[in-house]
């Protein structure tokens, strides 16, 4: 899965170049992983290409969300469509994780 | 050969709606329905029932706000006095507002009132005679084609959904499409990947044993699709507390890596039934109507004999 990743100062901008899916999922959540490890202090996953959010998806947030935490970062979606804000919505995940 | 009727009791303090349900059972021949107007008015014709040893009641229908006695507790005292009989509740209200209390006190099927009667009546019969629940066929009317696809392999999930969309494009609107598209993923990858112990996030290969089919077909109001593993791995009481941890999450369900599958299913797609035989097979159907909507009054059907 091709992901392009962006930086402007300590924030770093991951967006998908395709949808991500029950079989892709993690190759997403490694390179943001990578990201953190190596010093990020924000992520903003660019959700642009992706148009459904799965269950594995939504972990995958938390996941991330939990593991900059830790370090003192912050986390952050960008892009979202309706069909992604209203799953937020009914998840309660738009109170815990920032939109842009 | 004649057959006995169905014998059901109707618990409901509305005048009218146990108006409602006599008209419909009157007009079915195969049902014997009688009528209460309070929790405590219907464990007592229970009890009288058991003990004059005539037809027992084979279902109990009860609503569940009511003066006195409420549903749960007037199920709870006629399971007392009959560890096996059949009950379910129905409502007029939002489901979800109940299924906190479904779990803590063991209901796994709640009825809408607003359901269609030939609906409601199919899902009492099912419930009723078990082993009838199994199957796409019980929730399509009259003629009808239905295709089935055997996934072998995560890939051909993939390739599945997008039939099934395709097949739907006509039938359904975005809204829809959407809600469909998040629940057939949701349940395939449940199906593949959580009943035979795989980890999402890869292309998985099923072994010859382990088997996962999609049936789908359509009637003249709606869609239905089937999901089947043939696991049994799934049991009632945990869907009913996933369920419930997407309608009344915790502070740490929300932020848990996992779990929301089944909630985010029931919450897009219009109808959603689980069966399960333990051990056996897990079927979770999906149903998206046509042209009505069951946003705020989506049922709780959750069957495992």
């Amino acid at each position: 899965m091709e992901i392009n990743v962006t930086r402007e100062g300590a924030t770093v901008f991951v967006k998908p170049e395709e949808e991500i899916h029950f079989d892709n999922y993690k190759e997403v959540e490694a390179r943001i992983v990578e990201e953190i490890n190596a010093g990020a202090k924000e992520i903003v996953l660019d959700l642009t290409n992706v148009q459904t959010l799965y269950s594995m998806t939504l972990g995958m947030f938390n996941k991330i969300a939990a593991g900059i935490s830790e370090k003192g970062g912050k986390f952050a979606l960008m892009n979202i469509n309706n069909d992604i804000r209203k799953v937020l919505k009914a998840t309660r995940l738009d109170k815990i994780i920032a939109i842009r | 050969m004649k057959h006995a009727k169905k014998h059901i009791l109707v618990v409901d303090d509305s005048r009218s709606v146990r108006a409602f349900f006599e008209d419909i059972f009157s007009k079915k021949k195969d049902y014997l329905a009688e009528f209460a107007a309070s929790g405590e008015e219907a464990i007592e014709i229970f009890k009288n029932n058991l003990a004059s040893g005539g037809p027992r009641f084979n279902f109990v229908l009860t609503d569940i706000n009511m003066p006195g006695l409420d549903g749960f507790g007037t199920i709870e005292a006629i399971k007392k006095a009959d560890p096996d009989a059949k009950v379910g509740m129905i409502t007029g209200f939002n489901v979800d507002d109940y299924i906190k209390m479904a779990l803590e006190r063991g209901v796994y099927n709640i009825i809408c009132k607003m359901d269609a009667p030939a609906d409601i009546i199919k899902t009492i019969d099912n419930l009723i005679t078990g082993s009838n629940i199994f199957g796409i066929e019980s929730h399509l009317e009259g003629s009808r084609e239905i295709k089935t696809v055997k996934i072998t392999e995560t890939r051909m999930l993939k390739t599945a959904v997008q039939e099934i969309l395709d097949y739907s494009a006509d039938y359904l609107d975005e809204d829809k499409i959407y809600g469909l598209k998040t629940g057939l993923v949701e349940m395939g990858t449940n199906a593949i990947y959580h009943a035979y112990g795989y980890e999402k996030g890869s292309n998985v290969k099923l072994k010859e044993n382990e088997e996962v089919y999609i049936s789908y077909g359509i009637d003249s109001e709606k869609l239905v699709v089937l999901i089947l593993d043939a696991s049994g791995s799934l049991s009632k009481e945990k869907v009913l507390a996933q369920l419930n941890k997407g309608v009344n999450p915790t502070p740490e369900d929300l932020i848990a890596s996992g779990g929301r599958g089944i909630y985010l299913t029931r919450y897009l797609c219009d109808k959603v039934v689980v069966n399960i035989e333990p051990d056996k097979k897990t079927e979770v159907i999906l149903i998206m109507y046509f042209k009505k909507d069951y946003i705020d009054g989506k049922p709780l059907l959750i069957n495992q004999i």
